[in-house]
């Protein structure tokens, strides 16, 4: 369990943060839902260790354990696809295998015929699913994904989202996701997070316990939950 | 692609022929050969020294001496351009070092070299004095400049510090550093030419330039700076190619 206990961020002389606790289920997705500019993509650079904090606690993470999916995807431009995985794994594996989890990576997100090409020579739907690639490659037992599908049309949206639920059945781990849209959260989460004003407060956890494969989003039980979550977000 | 890169060769070598013709044009005006050769007595000059043995071991010694001074500037540019891009601290040691070299006239650093060092290396200490400071401005531009995005992204996923200068920091130097690469070779040739004139090393390009001047040889003068100029152009051809090469 990642427990986040009284944390405490100011920004700008503002209060982000004040007496903030969040648990985390460990081995499954939790979702972070909550307007623009709540401080959500604040609490995840606090939990990877890439901002500081004035006070709290983080309980059950190590810092050299996390994956970051981050919001763009932060390729580096003169590595080809395969580079762009095996940077991040030379410090993890010895060669032989390093080629193993980086082949079969980007065979999940159907990148396999790409391993040479540059990230300009992809489009935009293939440098997330390489990103995509990259965060699985990396051998964490958290992973954190910062609105992965923004700005993907709805098509290329949902063949994304499966190449990320492919990844994660493989190995079940503990998964944030930040998200400010609710069908994105509930085709993937297994609790949703809603989080509002300043300093961030949770108003709501929902918990969803059907399988990914099974949801229909758009059946009555979802449209209820989509209301729900409606409704708080506009008071 | 192809026809314009004829036409722009083609307007190039009629740029030098407008340019021959009117030197010789100011030479007949002049009529004083001793001061003003015509270009068919600077080339002729240029191939009595191309038969000459000596002028090989002239234009080795020059070049040995920009090669010298060039990849120690080039060494200690890249790794303190580098140090001081991603240390602020260090940077705001070396900055004042930094000012005052780069402020020096060439002159006082020549005739400071004269007085500490032989004669065969004053050309070198100038070389690297006038050198270093571009590769390393340009250097730690790179460094500045890079993503921080991606250096975030390495330092989350533990990448090697050895492995973040290759692979984040160098590449995107680059473009920089070609930009410094040439600017610096450039001067190098002018420099080291400058500061044999002065420090009379046994053999040197600007050792014949002096000696040129003293016998009132002004075509032979002439030549060497072509060779100069030829010289200074090459290696700054192929350090283009070889930095296109590198970024691929």
């Amino acid at each position: 369990m990642i427990k986040i206990n009284k944390l405490k961020k100011n920004y700008e002389n503002k209060k982000i943060f004040n007496d903030f606790n969040m648990n985390i289920e460990p081995n499954s997705i939790t979702c972070i839902l909550g307007p623009s500019g709540v401080g959500k993509t604040t609490l995840f650079n606090i939990i990877s260790g890439l901002t500081d904090f004035e006070s709290g606690e983080i309980e059950g993470i190590d810092k050299k354990d996390i994956s970051y999916l981050f919001q763009e995807p932060r390729l580096i431009p003169w590595l080809s696809v395969y580079e762009n995985i095996e940077i991040i794994l030379k410090n993890v594996y010895l060669e032989k295998k390093r080629r193993q989890v980086i082949n079969y990576y980007l065979k999940i997100v159907d990148l396999e015929d790409c391993a040479n090409q540059k990230p300009k020579e992809l489009s935009g739907g293939m440098k997330q699913r390489l990103s995509i690639a990259r965060t699985f490659a990396y051998p964490s037992t958290l992973l954190l994904m910062d609105e992965p599908f923004q700005g993907l049309d709805i098509k290329l949206k949902n063949i994304i989202i499966e190449s990320f639920l492919k990844l994660w059945k493989e190995d079940n781990r503990t998964v944030i996701f930040i998200t400010h849209d609710i069908d994105e959260a509930l085709k993937i989460a297994d609790q949703i997070y809603i989080i509002q004003d300043k300093p961030v407060k949770i108003s709501q956890v929902e918990h969803i316990v059907d399988d990914h494969s099974s949801r229909d989003i758009f059946s009555s039980k979802y449209l209820k939950i989509r209301e729900k979550i409606t409704k708080i977000l506009s008071d | 692609m192809k026809i314009s890169t004829i036409k722009n060769n083609q307007n190039r070598i009629v740029g030098i022929l407008l340019w021959l013709i009117l030197w010789q044009l100011a030479y007949w005006i002049i009529n004083e050969d001793i001061y003003f050769p015509s270009p068919i007595s600077v080339a002729s000059s240029m191939l009595s020294l191309i038969l000459n043995y000596d002028s090989y071991i002239i234009i080795a010694s020059t070049t040995l001496r920009v090669l010298i001074s060039f990849s120690i500037s080039a060494v200690l540019g890249i790794s303190l351009g580098y140090i001081c891009g991603i240390n602020k601290k260090v940077y705001e040691i070396f900055e004042p070092l930094i000012i005052i070299v780069r402020s020096t006239p060439i002159i006082s650093i020549i005739i400071i070299a004269i007085i500490w060092f032989k004669t065969s290396n004053v050309p070198i200490f100038t070389g690297v004095l006038m050198c270093f400071p571009i590769i390393f401005s340009n250097m730690l531009e790179g460094i500045k400049n890079t993503d921080r995005k991606l250096l975030e992204m390495c330092k989350l996923y533990n990448v090697k510090r050895l492995e973040i200068f290759k692979k984040v920091y160098f590449k995107s130097s680059l473009p920089y550093l070609s930009a410094g690469f040439s600017t610096a070779l450039g001067i190098s040739w002018k420099v080291i030419a400058a500061a044999e004139a002065l420090s009379f090393p046994k053999y040197g390009i600007g050792t014949m330039l002096i000696d040129s001047k003293n016998f009132l040889q002004v075509s032979n003068l002439l030549a060497w700076t072509v060779i100069i100029i030829i010289l200074s152009y090459l290696f700054e051809f192929f350090s283009k190619k070889l930095f296109s090469r590198i970024e691929g």
